[in-house]
Order: structure tokens, then sequence, then C-alpha cells
């Protein structure tokens, strides 16, 4: 047995994100340094070798913006302060631990069970310079730790468990499980030797007879052969409080098209997840999170749009 | 197939004539590209931005996180001298047109390094100075702002505190941004690529009747690319007259690479008619799927998806 571990995500920011921010700052946000909700995407549709990533881009804050085949939504806040002092200043332990005490209130309330997108939600903390259209930014993806590490038996490329006619098959059934769901990129697969079966998480009490080894499925942003992406990391401490105890196998679902054929292979079959048992706890767990910056610190990230975004610029290129 | 056998006869047509489409036509041919490649998905875009003459769920294609392993000037330097995988050159000698990238680059081209946009005679000074990032965004760690201001202390935060140390986090090792390793990597081990990725945007031209193809790229480290670094993207043969930064139809500014589309509805035209002479026949739901292959041609590193098996 050995630990899992995860591949955490990264934040990719469009410049039209810092456009649209900053509209919003002028016109509605003002001084206000509270938490505003906006909304991200992720995609499990990346070509191997690809960051797990959250993207923002101009469509953080149009709640019913639609997404192309393989993205989902990451809810999420942005919380922007007025000075960079302020910035500093921010307590981001007790950020972080703030963001954990609602995940867990998700986890408990089995809020999540019917929105595992609430697991996945993130915190942005960030000071905009808008008169030199410099920004501050650091990105928090708050994850629950259990205290001990949770153990696998072993990681596996589904193409090397599951020949082409099976992958194909299960391809088949997910694609007419997906439409009919109000599909959240989170499901339970029942395997009888290739014939396959999917329900909806919160089916999970009625899905599996007595004996049956739950398989949990989701759309995993992550491309490596050997770790899962960080979605898996709560969703993982959800299936604790359902499976308390139990073992279950987990399969990362990836989904890419290319020149017209279909990959899933390079999906991650994880087999023999231990969970600990987590249905009596009430304590929050530990929590940690913070993105690294390009020199792998902890630490925030800046980026300076002066070039592009100043007025002058713009009207010279509009010509 | 499907798409084949639904193509309605359009009126006032002129896309045989001189190769423009309409904006219906423009919709039937992206309706045939998403539905052979999925990668690729219509959008709406800015609601404030919207287009009457399109419908308002299909207003620009869209394809994200297209990897781009390696620049320009490498591939040149691999292919000079040979030929692999290239385009037909259309007319002999027309080197205004959209040829062959790979075809006849000297040597001393292939280690030209990026030059910017502006005129040839002040730009030849800057011959190997690839990375000038005077006059674009920079995305950099905190701790190099202005000096007179109050700065963000990186390091400071890296000894605090703030949170928990796990031994379940990947840790995912620093990335050199250059160089790039020459061979495409096939799927490998956990190890992260470096590569940059672009989202890719197809819009209707008004003015050109044609369509017209946009540019967004980011760096192996997540951040977005200088206009500067973008044209390392660019094929030499294209770069000084054919890409131009300029306002998204759909989309908040700031401004985005496009390849402009003065040339594209000739180019078409005459794709039509060397297929013609060739006894086929060119329908026009096939449209996007040939403009994206001619547009390989000017960035012929961003593997961008479309149907392959397409002959001319």
């Amino acid at each position: 047995m050995s630990i899992l571990q995860f591949m955490p995500f990264s934040s990719s920011l469009d410049s039209s994100f810092w456009h649209t921010f900053s509209q919003k700052k002028l016109d509605t946000i003002q001084l206000n340094e509270s938490k505003i909700p906006i909304s991200a995407t992720f995609t499990n549709s990346d070509p191997i070798g690809f960051n797990p990533r959250i993207s923002l881009d101009y469509s953080v804050f149009e709640e019913d913006a639609s997404l192309p085949q393989n993205y989902f939504k990451a809810p999420g806040h942005i919380m922007n302060t007025n000075t960079v002092e302020k910035f500093n200043q921010l307590d981001k332990k007790s950020l972080l631990e703030q963001e954990s005490v609602e995940k867990w209130e998700a986890i408990k309330s089995n809020k999540a069970i019917d929105n595992p997108s609430l697991l996945i939600s993130f915190l942005m903390i960030a000071f905009a310079d808008l008169k030199k259209h410099n920004f501050t930014f650091w990105f928090g993806f708050t994850a629950l730790m259990p205290d001990e590490p949770i153990t696998v038996r072993s990681c596996i490329m589904l193409e090397k468990l599951w020949d082409g006619k099976v992958i194909q098959k299960f391809t088949h059934v997910y694609d007419g499980f997906r439409p009919q769901h109000n599909f959240s990129g989170v499901f339970l697969l029942k395997n009888n030797s290739g014939e396959f079966n999917l329900a909806k998480l919160s089916d999970h009490s009625t899905f599996y007879s007595e004996g049956d080894m739950p398989i949990l499925c989701y759309c995993d942003p992550c491309t490596s052969e050997e770790h899962p992406g960080w979605p898996l990391r709560n969703l993982l401490i959800l299936a604790a409080r359902i499976w308390k105890g139990k073992s279950i196998d987990v399969l990362c679902l990836r989904d890419r098209s290319y020149e017209g054929v279909r990959h899933i292979g390079h999906s991650l079959y994880i087999e023999e997840v231990v969970l600990p048992d987590l249905s009596q706890r009430d304590e929050v767990p530990k929590c940690t999170g913070w993105e690294r910056n390009d020199k792998q610190k902890l630490g925030p990230k800046s980026v300076n749009l002066s070039s592009t975004m100043n007025p002058e610029r713009l009207s010279e290129q509009s010509v | 197939g499907i798409a084949e056998s639904v193509t309605p006869v359009l009126k006032e047509s002129k896309f045989r004539e001189t190769g423009v489409i309409t904006p219906e036509e423009f919709v039937l041919a992206g309706d045939h590209l998403v539905l052979h490649c999925p990668t690729w998905s219509w959008s709406a875009g800015e609601s404030s931005k919207r287009k009457p003459y399109l419908p308002l769920d299909k207003q620009f294609l869209t394809t994200k996180n297209v990897p781009c392993f390696k620049r320009c000037k490498q591939i040149m330097s691999e292919v000079s001298g040979g030929s692999k995988d290239h385009m037909v050159k259309l007319t002999e000698d027309d080197d205004e047109g959209w040829v062959d990238t790979h075809h006849g680059i000297q040597d001393e081209q292939a280690t030209v390094a990026v030059m910017s946009m502006g005129s040839e005679d002040t730009e030849v000074g800057k011959k190997e100075t690839t990375t000038t990032t005077t006059a674009a965004p920079v995305t950099e760690t905190a701790d190099s702002s202005d000096d007179d201001e109050v700065a963000v202390d990186i390091d400071e935060y890296d000894q605090q505190d703030v949170q928990e140390s796990d031994p379940a986090t990947v840790v995912v090792p620093s990335k050199p941004i250059e160089p790039v390793s020459k061979k495409i990597p096939a799927a490998q081990s956990s190890a992260v690529l470096q590569t940059r990725r672009y989202d890719l945007n197809i819009t209707y031209d008004k003015y050109y009747q044609t369509p017209r193809l946009w540019l967004f790229g980011y760096s192996e480290n997540e951040s977005i690319l200088t206009e500067e670094q973008m044209y390392e993207d660019i094929s030499q043969d294209h770069l000084n007259k054919t890409v131009t930064m300029e306002t998204h139809p759909h989309l908040p500014p700031p401004s985005r690479l496009s390849i402009h589309p003065c040339r594209h509805a000739e180019v078409m035209k005459r794709i039509m008619d060397t297929v013609a002479e060739g006894g086929g026949h060119l329908e026009v739901h096939m449209y996007l799927m040939v403009f994206l292959k001619f547009v390989q041609a000017v960035i012929p590193t961003i593997e961008y998806d479309f149907t392959r098996e397409f002959k001319l």
C-alpha cells in the first residue's frame, strides 16, 4: 500500500478576466473587500502532460454561461483588497481554515452529495492596482486532510485494465448517462465483468448490493500516469463519511478527442483506496491548498497588463 | 456523412465564385466542424457584443488548451532541406500566398529570431534577441515590483505558516521555460511537460466575409504570453504580413493576435479551383476544415484539431 498523492491545481487567467474584473470593480464592487462569488472552469480533456488548471476568463460573473463539452464549473470567491498593505496583512492561514469549515459543513450536511461542485470551490485573494494595471493574486484550493494520509493498493492507466472493447462499452454507457442526470462530473459505477451501470452519487445507498466494491468516478483534470487531480481530495473525505472505513475503487475519468478519435484509456484507475471512518467526526479536519507560484514558493503571483490595457494603446489599435 | 446530406441550398451564396461565405454558411460549416471535431465548440461571447446576423449561441467557434510544443524556428531548422507533411503549394510563383512554410527555408532564415511587427529595416538588428518583453504583459512572481512602493513580499509568506505541511501533495518541480524539447513528447511518466498552450477562436469577419482566426497563448507556467512571445509561434513567412493585434469582435479587451483575413477568400477560391481541376467538388460545409488546414501554414506548431484525412 502506498500514500495517495494528488496533483495540485494551477490557476490560469485569461487577460479578459482582468479587464472584466476591473470594470466590475469600478462599477459595482468599488471599495468592497468582502468575498464576491465567481465561477471558473476546469476540463478533463487536456492532452497528456498538461498541468491541471482552474481557468478564469471574462465569463466569471456570468452564472449561466454555457460550457463546452468536458468542461466543468468550479465555483469560488474573489476577495479584493484596496491596498497592498491590506493584502499583505490578510491572515492567509485563517482564510483557508474558514474555507475548510464551509467545505466540512457541506460534507457533514450531505449537501455535497447532491452538489459535488461545492467540494472544489476556491478562494482567490487579490490586490488590483487599476491605475497601473498591476494585479497581485493568490489562489487557495482548499483541501481537507484526514489525520493520516490515505493509502491505496495501486494506480493504473485504464487502458492496462480494460481492453478497447470494454472501454468502448463503458464510453457508450457513460455518454447515455451524462445528459440525463444534470451531470456534475461525479458518479458511481458498477462493473459486472464488463456490464456497466452508472448512478448519481446521491443514489449510493441503493445502488450497490452487499459485498459490492463501490467504484467512485469523477472527471479528472489531471493527466498524470501516477497521480489523480485535486478534486479527488475532498471527494474522498466525503466518501469516508459514506463508506466509512471501507475500501473503494476510484476511476479518474479523462476524456479527450483528437483527430476525430475519442480517448479515455489515459484515465487513471485507483485500486483499493482505504478510507478512514469519518462518519462520527465533528471536528474540522486540517487543511492545505495555497497555490505555489512559478518559483514553487508559497506566495502570490502577479501580472502587469499596462501595455495591453492602457487606453491609449487600445485606441491606437482600434483605428 | 450526416452533414453532407443536410447541406441546404443557399441563396445568394458567392462561395463558388469568390470564396467568401455568408453568416449562414459560416454557421453551417461551424456545425460540421463541431460535429467532427468535438474539441471545437460554439460560443456566445460577451452578450453586449452579440452580432444580430449570427445565432445567439453560435457567435464564434472556440477550442481551448491547444498544445504548442515547440517554437517555429525549431521546426524550421529541423525540416530545412527536407520536406515533410507540408501543404500543397498552390502556385509556383506566388510568394505572397498561403504556401508551404517548410519549403525552401534557408539556414540563415532558420536561425533568425523573432522579429516584431515593425518595418523590416529597423528590425533586422534585433536578430537573436528573442525575449524582448518590454511592451506586453509580463507575469512574474511578486517580489520584483517597483522599488518605491510597498511590495508584496513572497519570501515572507514562504516562511510564514500559511498552511499545514502535507505529504499527499505532489510537488511539481520548478519548470525551466526554455529550451523546449525538439521531439514532441508522447505519453510519458508523471513528468509535467513544458509546453505552451493556446486558446483559438474562429470568428466571422463581416467585412471580408470569411472566417478569421484568433490566438491567445499561455506560457509553460500559466502566465499570459506576450505579443512578442506569440510571434515565436508564427511562421517566419507570415510574421510581418499576416498577423496583427486587434480587438476581438466578441470578447472584452485587451487585443488579441489574429491572422488577417484579407487573403482568405482568394485562397479558398484557388483551393476550390484546384479541387475542381482534379474532378472534385468542394461543398461549403467543408469550408472551415479547409480553412484550418491552410492556416496551419501560419501556425505550424500549434496542434489544434481538425480532420486531417481531408484531401485536397
